[in-house]
Order: structure tokens, then C-alpha cells, then sequence
């Protein structure tokens, strides 16, 4: 297996409260990724300097956003998407939710 | 002096997952790589850049880039501010990656403040005009 290298690393910040950093990985393809693709969009509190939303894929969950962080890592949701795209667009609409509250 | 500025750019929300967006497939296509440079910070909105960059703040990066506190105590009697005010205004720009702390090897476990890279200016790029804050260094 060769080394997940990272493809794309993007970062964005939201006032008052709020950042974004969306990293994507090109991995080997396998049944664990079948995109070869392995991404992670986290939205941080950057006062309290701690991750509120993370929309990742890694194995065994497939795509899946961890809401009810960071209390409890092991709480996840299965995201029904097709890919990474999706999985982007979904994670956009909860960071909108939340960061306009 | 060479003038090595962190720049400041504004893209709304929506533009910037538009792009996000273009740029994951288009990374994922072709294996281009899309690295945000580590001088470019994309905030969503110009109002909110300007209600968290304060006076204060770019005081601070100033005085970090020209004096190299040891500390945030140092930092805040240099500033002559609280040392509270000032260490809470250091966690907010650490937060937005402006500045980092560097924990020293010998001595005290003091962490300095440092600049999250080697930038002597501050360049905010506004829709219609550009400007930008020098910092002075030591002569």
C-alpha cells in the first residue's frame, strides 16, 4: 500500500467563531476506498480551539459525520452520498447550520 | 527590507465550497494539487476580519515579530497590557493560525509566541482596495 498523499488543503475561516479546513487524500484503490479518494472536512471552534463537525470516510463506516463532538468521538451518523462531492455538499449545509447560529 | 506579507483575502461562503468543490474533482481527475499556500488566509467575510483584527492584535504581531518575546508575560509587559487580555488575544490569533507558540528545549516551560511563519506585514485584500501593515524591526 502506498502513502495517502494529500491532494487538496484548503482553509477557511468564518467570523466570529468558526474555521473550516477540508483535506483530501488520493489513497490506493481498494474496497475500503473504492474513489481512491479519502477526505476529511472538519469545522473547528477556533475560540474553544476544538472540532464541532466532522464529515470523514474512513473504513468501516464509509462516509459519515461525528455530530456531537467533541464529547463523544464515538457518535457517528451515516451519510447516504455517492461520493466526496456529496458527502462536501452535506457537510457545507450542517457547517451553514451551525456556524449561523 | 524585503516585504514578506501574510495576505488577507475574502471569498463568501458559498463561493468558497463552489470552488472547494471544482477543485476536489478536479484533484481527484487529473492528481493537480490544490495546497493552500501558508500566506493566504480566506475569511468569509470583511466585516468580521476587521471586528477580530484590532488595533490590538496587530500590535501584537508587531511586537512578537520585532521583540521575540519569551513569553506572553513578557509580550503583555512590552504591550503594557493584562497578561489575561493579552494571552487571550494570543489563543484567538493561534486560532486563526496568525501566530503559533514554541515551547522552549531548556529552562522554564514557558511557550513563546511566535509568527506562524516569517511575514513582516499584514496585506487585507478588500473587494475595491488593497492595504497593508508593515511592521517595524529592530534597528
Amino acid at each position: 500500500m502506498t502513502k495517502a498523499k494529500v491532494i487538496l488543503d484548503l482553509k477557511f475561516d468564518i467570523p466570529e467563531r468558526y474555521g473550516v479546513e477540508l483535506k483530501v487524500f488520493e489513497v490506493d484503490r481498494s474496497f475500503k476506498f473504492p474513489e481512491g479518494v479519502r477526505a476529511r472536512y472538519v469545522l473547528i471552534d477556533m475560540i474553544d480551539l476544538i472540532p464541532r463537525l466532522l464529515v470523514d470516510n474512513h473504513p468501516p463506516h464509509g462516509f459519515h459525520v461525528h455530530t456531537q463532538l467533541p464529547v463523544n468521538k464515538n457518535i457517528r451518523e451515516k451519510l447516504h452520498v455517492k461520493n466526496y462531492l456529496e458527502a462536501l455538499t452535506e457537510f457545507m449545509r450542517l457547517s451553514w447550520e451551525i456556524a449561523k447560529r | 527590507m524585503k516585504i514578506k506579507p501574510i495576505r488577507i483575502v475574502f471569498e463568501s461562503f458559498d463561493d468558497f465550497f463552489a470552488r472547494a468543490r471544482r477543485q476536489i474533482q478536479e484533484a481527484v481527475e487529473t492528481r493537480k494539487r490544490f495546497i493552500q499556500p501558508k500566506d493566504l488566509r480566506v475569511w468569509s467575510s470583511v466585516e468580521g476580519y476587521q471586528q477580530f483584527m484590532n488595533d490590538q492584535k496587530y500590535s501584537i504581531l508587531a511586537v512578537i515579530y520585532k521583540y521575540q518575546p519569551k513569553s506572553v508575560y513578557q509580550l503583555a509587559k512590552i504591550l503594557n497590557r493584562a497578561q489575561q487580555n493579552v494571552a487571550r488575544d494570543c489563543d484567538l490569533l493561534a486560532g486563526r493560525r496568525f501566530i503559533k507558540f514554541v515551547s522552549s528545549k531548556k529552562g522554564r516551560k514557558n511557550k513563546a509566541p511566535r509568527l506562524s511563519f516569517d511575514y513582516n506585514a499584514v496585506e487585507v485584500h478588500l473587494p475595491s482596495v488593497t492595504y497593508k501593515i508593515e511592521f517595524e524591526k529592530v534597528s
